[in-house]
């Protein structure tokens, strides 16, 4: 017959014991050394207590079973509040059902209110609220009406002087320029953190230093109607810029290199950070294009200047081909109508 | 000393110095160790040497016992170990059976002892000689030593489901051997060279 593992285990555990031979526990206690106290003290381990050694072993059954107790707790509760909001669900359908449904009025009255109300008490409260609405219907009509009016006054003339509107229109684009110095600013300021980065070598595109530009509305000049900003840096197209970057992998040290220029308003951002505003409009003779780039001379006294009357020297216009510009996001795409920057009518 | 003081209490006065209670430590677990030792190293002389090698450590160790482990499996963890050691050192080859059974038959016969007496039970024995080492270390510990599961995973330093594992393995492999018993293992050299 084949001995099953049970047996086994019967036979191995009722195996003979080996004796040990006599004297052996003579000895033993003859040879008994005990440690010093020198040791003792040295070396003595605190005895841990009865439940700290059964917690070193067991404390991965315990954690287990505290967490299984947890989430047993939890289930239970989720259960009752599952089964109150099963019945209360119940009893709404049998309400709805039934026809009797609290009313919205009902159902915002505040706690302890009786449910069971007087008929006449709901008659006088609906009158009120009908006599309420009427009055916010009156109002809301005068209000329609005079609002009317008004319209009627903006459209048949805004009832300013030439002059005032003239001003209020110069106010628009002083601020307008302004918040174009601003995006000049931030642009140059970019292109120098980005060189400060690369060797003091400016950014070959706009798009090579979008890490460092705050948003992609920087790039639209507020006096470009025919811009829109890009919605992120990954739609970006040349037609989401209004500047021209001029100083594209220039060297930050060159500071009257002009980086970038606002055809719009005729400001110009140098290598160095600064703006000049209105140099396009004003003094067109002090930009100078030598050696491929364009540079801000202005004359070193301003005693130097030509006189308001004399004839200005010609500023050579930078030239860029047409390619150059678009890589460079000064032109918008074939596809794209054409925004027309180096004419802008502010 | 108390009448009948627990394991824990005897370490702790021979930790101070007490040798009443290590005299008591060594009636208690003397036999045990000397049985253990004597299967293992499958030599009377050796056995009882080693015995006194593994009381010599306990003694040493005694200031360490912190009770993470009971007495018992702390002990037989260092007689383990002396035996283990004893091999590296003397290079020695694992001992195989000596029938160390048939010279050391149970005090009092009950029907599962004569059944170890019969050959069934000698081919069993045998057959647990010739396991591989970790298993029969194990085997000797949980079922000859009578040591419980956590126990017999103090003594060998390793986890409870190791031990297990192992006795399942050492079932298993001691089932097949047994299947045909008619035909018994060969008798082994205990001083076989590897």
């Amino acid at each position: 017959m084949k001995p099953t593992e049970p047996d086994l285990e019967q036979i191995l555990r009722r195996a003979p014991q080996p004796r040990p031979p006599t004297g052996l526990e003579e000895k033993l206690l003859r040879q008994v050394e005990l440690p010093t106290c020198a040791q003792r003290a040295a070396e003595t381990v605190p005895l841990l207590p009865p439940w700290r050694a059964w917690l070193n072993s067991w404390w991965p059954v315990v954690a287990t079973a505290c967490l299984a107790a947890a989430c047993l707790v939890l289930v239970a509760v989720q259960q009752t509040e599952l089964r109150e909001l099963r019945a209360a669900v119940s009893a709404a359908r049998a309400r709805q059902a039934a026809g009797t449904a609290p009313r919205a009025a009902e159902v915002q009255a505040p706690a302890g209110a009786s449910t069971a109300r007087d008929p006449r008490e709901d008659l006088e409260r609906l009158r009120t609220v009908a006599k309420r609405a009427a009055a916010d219907v009156r109002d809301l009509e005068a209000l329609e009406s005079e609002n009317a009016k008004l319209r009627e006054r903006v459209s048949a003339g805004p009832g300013l002087t030439a002059a005032e509107v003239q001003t209020m229109t110069d106010a628009r684009d002083r601020a307008r320029a302004i918040a174009c110095i601003n995006n000049l600013k931030q642009l140059g300021l970019a292109a120098r953190i980005w060189a400060v980065d690369h060797g003091d070598v400016l950014p070959p595109n706009l798009i090579s230093m979008s890490n460092e530009i705050s948003s992609t509305k920087v790039l639209i000049c507020p006096g470009d109607q025919g811009r829109q900003a890009a919605t992120d840096w990954a739609a970006f197209s040349p037609a989401n810029c209004s500047y021209e970057y001029l100083a594209a992998s220039g060297s930050d040290t060159e500071a009257a290199r002009v980086a970038f220029r606002c055809p719009i308003h005729g400001h110009v951002g140098l290598c160095d950070g600064s703006v000049q505003g209105y140099v396009g409009q004003r003094h067109p003779e002090y930009l100078v294009s030598r050696g491929g780039a364009l540079l801000f001379e202005p004359p070193p006294n301003p005693s130097q200047a030509p006189p308001p009357g004399a004839a200005a020297p010609v500023a050579p216009t930078p030239t860029m081909s047409a390619e150059i510009m678009r890589r460079y996001g000064l032109q918008p795409p074939a596809s794209a109508p054409a925004q027309a920057p180096a004419n802008p009518q502010p | 000393m108390l009448m009948d003081p627990q394991p824990e209490q005897l370490v702790l006065a021979a930790r101070a110095g007490d040798r009443a209670a290590a005299g008591e430590l060594i009636s208690r677990y003397y036999a045990r160790i000397y049985a253990l030792l004597r299967r293992l190293a499958g030599d009377d002389s050796d056995a009882a040497d080693l015995t006194q090698r593994a009381f010599a450590r306990i003694w040493q160790a005694l200031p360490a016992f912190a009770g993470r482990a009971t007495v018992a499996s702390w002990m037989h963890s260092i007689a383990y170990r002396t035996y283990v050691d004893w091999l590296r050192s003397n290079h020695r080859a694992e001992p195989r059976s000596d029938e160390w059974w048939e010279a050391c038959p149970a005090p009092d016969p009950s029907p599962a002892d004569r059944a170890a007496a019969s050959d069934l039970a000698a081919t069993l024995f045998r057959a647990v000689d010739a396991l591989e080492p970790a298993a029969r270390s194990t085997v000797h510990l949980h079922y000859y030593q009578g040591l419980s599961l956590e126990e017999t995973a103090d003594a060998l330093g390793i986890a409870v489901s190791t031990v297990k594992y192992r006795l399942r393995q050492a079932l298993e492999a001691l089932g097949a051997r047994l299947r045909d018993h008619q035909h018994p293992l060969p008798r082994l050299n205990p001083q076989r060279q590897p």
